[in-house]
């Protein structure tokens, strides 16, 4: 008798535990700093990041640690300024 | 009593195969058409995106640079719900070959256009059937044509199949490049309403797909057990894709009043005693031969292997037991075996049966050459003389020897 493990024909599964449980950033160098108040909420640095892990809160932006690589992209295109990039202190 | 329906037809128009497919689509809906033109189904392609032009067709085009991209959009389309076609032929199939077994393996439905054309090299854009059988293990079903109207009305089934919740499988629609893509002949065409009612049972199915609702993800980076668990339901989709080829080409004579046989089309085999098998559009030679042949009072038929991803095995053996030998005609060559790929799979298939029954080997029409009259004969001879005990060549190539 065979056993199932998957609820699908294929290799398909939801998404939720894959996509948004996993930190995936643990060996990040640099991390992004967000600061709010010089945030214009343009979204630019949503658009931008190569990982999604840019979070809108509604009024400004702000980065997932999650996810984040810490690869900048952000902070170079941040028209305001308002992303610094800071090493990670060793672990 | 029963009531009978009468098979209506729309129009009985003259078509070549490939415009002949090209109106199985229109009838089908894709939501999305992406094809890289390559001869001998260019004109197919033509013919679909001039429906579209004329608005008789509402489909997406991606005109994509290069077969894996053509590919890889209807894999993308597919996994979001999306009905796909997708036609192409011998290099552009081997161009498209990863994205071709990620279709299968991630169980999306996508119908393929084959007009089948010789693998370079040696280099020639010429017919064969040695592009679809070089990707036989790919997962894909694969059914094989004879005729230009087999080519439309296989269309409209093999979206049912492919679609059908205990399949979910992509298909391959195949029909000799030249000899049928470039074949005209009376073509009966259905009523858009009797496809699209014909198309019902799986145009509401529930299939999974991507969305931002609940947000899925394919193909899963899946540890070992998972893989072995979708590796067999993918072999358990190909095997029950054999029943229900039958099932679905039941209804559809109901409907449109026309058959194939299903998985084999079995022609004057009932007291036979010598059993060709064939696929494709030389199995019509071979048709003559075995009327010619009756009249004189020999007992030969002709199978025509309709199916040939998934094998039908099942169905083979129970047409061919008791028979005195078997000759198989190939269109292709199974390198390793030195033989055609059907030979090889006919043998292994009559292991079932209790008595040893020889099989004869034949290769002809490689190249795009002709299966001619005389050489079926030649094949039928030979076959006759393994039917008789008597010494005899197991693989002929019939352009050579």
């Amino acid at each position: 008798m065979v056993q199932y493990r998957s609820e699908y024909e294929g290799p398909w599964a939801s998404a939720k535990p894959v996509l948004f449980a996993y930190p995936t950033a643990d060996w990040r160098a640099t991390r992004p700093v967000f600061n709010i108040t010089k945030c214009g909420h343009c979204g630019i640095c949503y658009l931008q990041c190569p990982v999604g892990s840019v979070k809108d809160m509604d009024t400004y932006c702000e980065a997932d640690l999650s996810y984040c690589k810490g690869c900048g992209l952000c902070a170079r295109e941040c028209p305001n300024d308002a992303i610094t990039m800071v090493r990670e202190e060793a672990r | 009593m029963a009531i009978r329906i009468t098979p209506r037809v729309e129009q009985v128009r003259v078509f070549d195969g490939n415009r002949a497919c090209a109106y199985g689509v229109l009838l089908c809906k894709p939501d999305l058409v992406s094809c890289v033109p390559i001869t001998p189904m260019t004109p197919m392609v033509e013919a679909v995106w001039q429906y579209v032009a004329n608005g008789q067709l509402n489909a997406e085009l991606v005109a994509a640079d290069g077969e894996i991209n053509a590919l890889s959009y209807c894999i993308g389309a597919s996994a979001a719900g999306g009905r796909t076609f997708i036609g192409t032929a011998s290099q552009g199939l081997g161009y498209m070959y990863e994205a071709y077994l990620k279709t299968a393996g991630n169980r999306l439905p996508v119908v393929m256009a084959l007009a089948t054309r010789e693998n370079a090299a040696p280099d020639g854009v010429v017919s064969s059937h040695q592009d679809f059988v070089t990707v036989r293990d790919g997962g894909w079903i694969q059914i094989v044509c004879e005729g230009v109207q087999e080519i439309l009305d296989t269309m409209i089934m093999a979206y049912r199949l492919a679609e059908d919740p205990e399949i979910l499988l992509p298909v391959n629609v195949c029909f000799d490049g030249y000899y049928l893509s470039y074949l005209t002949e009376r073509v009966e065409l259905p009523y858009e309403e009797d496809v699209d009612a014909f198309l019902t049972p799986v145009a509401g199915v529930d299939r999974p797909k991507l969305c931002l609702e609940d947000p899925l993800t394919v193909p899963t980076n899946t540890r070992e057990e998972l893989f072995a668990e979708w590796r067999y339901k993918h072999a358990l989709a190909q095997q029950k894709a054999k029943q229900k080829l039958e099932d679905i080409e039941k209804e559809f004579q109901e409907v449109f009043g026309r058959s194939y046989g299903g998985q084999i089309e079995e022609y004057r085999t009932g007291d036979a005693e010598i059993v060709m098998v064939s696929m494709g559009s030389q199995t019509g030679a071979i048709k003559d031969v075995v009327d010619s042949r009756r009249e004189r009072g020999e007992k030969v038929g002709v199978i025509k292997i309709r199916l040939f991803r998934p094998f039908p095995r099942e169905r083979l053996t129970k047409a061919l037991q008791g028979k005195k030998a078997i000759g198989v005609v190939d269109r292709n060559v199974c390198f390793g075996w030195q033989s055609g790929v059907t030979f090889m799979e006919i043998r292994s298939a009559i292991q079932d049966l209790p008595e040893r029954i020889p099989v004869t080997g034949f290769i002809a029409g490689i190249g795009g050459t002709d299966c001619s009259l005389e050489m079926v004969e030649r094949a039928v001879d030979i076959t006759r003389s393994a039917a008789e005990g008597k010494p005899h060549q197991e693989i002929t190539w019939l352009n050579l020897e």
